[in-house]
């Protein structure tokens, strides 16, 4: 499973799916899935962009900034959304949210938690 | 030429006096005028065996490797001093080619060793004919203190464990046998751990070679103990607590140099003409100008040969504070008497110790501009949170589940350095995580890094920092049977050596520690099982009998051994920090011990530099 190290550092979308099947010939299904999960994530982003009111391009982001992206624009249920395609935990979520809120100096929102 | 490399058993000075020798051989070697090229990585080495004037009196200009540089017509000689590593070579196959003129011949200075693969390299560029000599130097363990030796090879450990290159350890065989042959025969050797073990196989195999080691008289040197990195991955990771750790770690020192922002220290200009040491200093200074532009930035020399910095380099931060307050005060009574002198017998020598109260005036104001940088670090929330997670960790509290602290600073997308720190902090606490700790660490890592960071991974991995969880847990059963915590710790005036991490020792230390008791090692090696690779002993007798010739001397030194104090040699394969050398500086302080360290390591690292030579790909 040394190679595929290799192709990784590409970062290519088309490299992606290459990559998540050597790391699962390799019985790492934690960084198989990880891939399968990027790959999604850049399909995503490309609907995105795509869109009217898309702003800067969000390609390239990780899953992290980009549901921070998200959250920034107020895109609250795409963001909801995202958190439960791609598994990310409460705690992590709520950080985003209160960062975020507080970002825009919308304190009325953050005090509701 | 260098005082503070002086020491009573084991003199460092023959090492840099040695090394320094080569060096002049070579050049000498070479007729003509003549200018040094430096690879970046051997600006500080160079400087830790010679001094600027040795070029000076030769009219040898220094400079750094660039990769586009242009010679002056006049010179006839160029002499590289290099790594052996390809991608320098490249850059002097430019070189070559557009400085090549009739009768300029260049040379290269292979350090430690040349290496067929940049010889290859020159010979497929076609250039080989433009090389006059190419030699080495062989510097293997560059003197750094009175009782330290480095090889300056930062990725020793990355090397051996990630890229499966095991020159470094080559290298520290090499430099075994060369500091038996410069201090005499080393009678008993431990060691622990796959690369400590690699070493001294490689060490032994040299030393058949060469038979006037063992014929010859013991040496200076009574023990030798190699310690493998491999089998103490915490204490590189943990935050030292100690004068010089901190300072390592929060601006590097480099080759005994610090360097910091002038501004930092108001009066340097003007105290600093004054005193003697400061000379020593200002030649470093002066070097580091030719061979980089710097701005405004102040270099000051660390080593042991400075008084007050040997008093306090091995000191707990803590400490420290106090100390530097007792020193101004003390100061400060001093100056003062000036006012009521009465005899002139006292004013006379008041004069008399004039320069040296300047000189400590000097330096105390040095280490409390310092003292005070670190401090206002150290008051940071962030340094105080991540400490105390460490330390959490080193207790085992809660070390099987994934840490929220962690977790939150993940969130916060915090620096990736520190956070992979803490994770491997953890591992190495837990002996490996449970499957789905880990996974939840990775998953988490790579969807708020992103992608690479699995790359980064499989080199820790591979580094051993993060594993799976194994059967044994080494580091909760050592904890109990080593005393690796201590409850009451004392930061001041410590009694155990576990202050130098507050109240963590560091497993490497306490390994000597108990290795110097008597029967210390053999009952270590039941206890110490547990850790990765082999336990092993080694003696090297006088040969008696080859070629009918006699040892001679061995037995009667031997016995005299027990009345004086053992020199013990520990040589970190891998890599140690400063915390680690204080800890042991701290034991051959005890006079119960009756022992002397010296300790070699592959290079002096810190949480901060180790983590990243292993991080990167």
């Amino acid at each position: 499973y040394h190679f595929n190290n290799a192709i990784d550092s590409e970062g290519l979308e088309s490299n992606l799916s290459l990559i998540g099947n050597s790391y699962s010939q390799g019985r790492c299904t934690v960084e198989a899935e990880l891939c399968a999960d990027t790959a999604r994530l850049l399909k995503m982003q490309k609907t995105h962009a795509n869109k009217p009111n898309g702003g800067e391009s969000m390609s390239g982001l990780s899953i992290h900034d980009t549901m921070l992206e998200l959250l920034r624009r107020g895109e609250l249920k795409e963001a909801e959304k995202m958190k439960t395609d791609y598994k990310v935990p409460d705690r992590r979520f709520w950080w985003m949210r209160i960062l975020t809120l507080a970002e825009r100096h919308n304190w009325t929102e953050l005090e509701k938690f | 030429m260098f005082p503070h490399l002086k020491s009573e058993r084991v003199n460092l000075q023959l090492l840099q006096e040695s090394a320094c020798r080569e060096l002049v051989q070579q050049l000498d070697a070479i007729h003509g005028s003549k200018v040094i090229v430096l690879d970046e990585a051997m600006i500080g080495p160079l400087g830790l065996v010679t001094k600027p004037n040795l070029f000076r009196e030769r009219s040898i200009d220094l400079l750094p490797l660039k990769p586009e540089m242009r010679f002056p017509k006049e010179l006839s000689n160029i002499v590289y001093i290099v790594r052996p590593q390809v991608a320098l070579m490249d850059q002097l196959v430019a070189h070559v080619k557009t400085n090549s003129q009739h009768g300029r011949q260049f040379h290269i200075l292979f350090v430690p060793r040349r290496s067929c693969l940049c010889i290859k390299q020159l010979e497929n560029k076609e250039v080989m004919g433009a090389f006059g000599r190419l030699e080495e130097l062989p510097w293997n363990f560059l003197p750094l203190d009175a009782d330290v030796v480095s090889m300056e090879m930062l990725h020793a450990y990355r090397d051996v464990s990630i890229d499966g290159d095991t020159t470094a350890l080559y290298q520290a065989a090499i430099g075994l046998v060369q500091l038996q042959r410069l201090y005499g025969r080393i009678p008993k050797i431990y060691g622990k751990g796959v690369q400590a073990q690699l070493v001294w196989d490689h060490a032994k195999q040299l030393a058949i070679d060469e038979k006037s080691l063992y014929n010859g008289d013991k040496g200076a040197i009574d023990q030798l103990i190699l310690l493998d990195r491999g089998i103490d991955l915490l204490s590189p990771l943990a935050t030292q607590l100690t004068y010089e750790g901190l300072i390592d770690e929060f601006y590097g020192i480099r080759q005994n140099q610090l360097t910091l922002p002038a501004e930092h220290f108001p009066s340097y200009n003007a105290v600093n003409s004054s005193s003697t040491a400061a000379n020593a200093a200002r030649a470093a200074e002066e070097s580091e100008r030719l061979l980089s532009d710097r701005g405004q930035r102040k270099t000051l020399m660390l080593h042991s040969g400075e008084e007050l910095y040997a008093e306090l380099r091995n000191k707990n931060f803590n400490e420290v504070r106090m100390l530097l307050v007792r020193k101004v005060k003390e100061i400060q009574e001093q100056m003062n008497l000036n006012s009521q002198q009465q005899s002139v017998q006292e004013i006379k020598s008041f004069v008399e110790r004039m320069p040296q109260m300047l000189e400590q005036k000097r330096a105390t104001s040095d280490h409390t501009a310092i003292a005070g940088l670190i401090d206002e670090q150290l008051k940071s929330y962030a340094f105080n949170d991540d400490l105390a997670a460490e330390q959490e960790f080193m207790v085992c509290a809660d070390i099987d589940k994934s840490s929220s602290y962690i977790e939150d600073l993940i969130a916060r997308h915090s620096e990736l350095h520190n956070v992979l720190r803490l994770i491997c902090l953890q591992c190495a606490a837990a002996s490996g995580f449970k499957e789905r700790v880990l996974n939840h660490y990775k998953r988490e890592l790579a969807h708020v890094y992103g992608l690479e960071v699995l790359l980064t991974i499989s080199n820790l991995e591979k580094a051993g920092l993060l594993h799976a969880q194994t059967e044994s847990r080494a580091y909760a059963v050592l904890r109990k049977t080593l005393h690796l915590t201590v409850d009451d710790s004392v930061e001041v005036n410590p009694k155990d050596i576990s202050y130098v991490h507050s109240f963590y020792a560091p497993l490497t230390a306490r390994l000597v520690e108990h290795s110097l008791k008597p029967l210390g090692w053999q009952s270590l090696k039941s206890q110490i099982n547990n850790l990765p690779g082999p336990t092993f002993e080694d003696f090297q007798v006088p040969l008696i009998g080859i070629g009918g010739r006699h040892g001679g001397g061995g037995t009667p030194s031997e016995t005299s051994l027990l009345h004086a104090r053992r020199v013990v040699l520990v040589l970190f394969v891998g890599g140690c920090t400063f915390a680690e050398i204080a800890a042991l500086r701290f034991l051959a302080a005890q006079e119960d011990n009756n022992v002397q360290f010296v300790i070699a390591t592959t290079k002096i690292i810190n949480k901060r530099t180790f983590l990243e030579s292993v991080m990167g790909s």
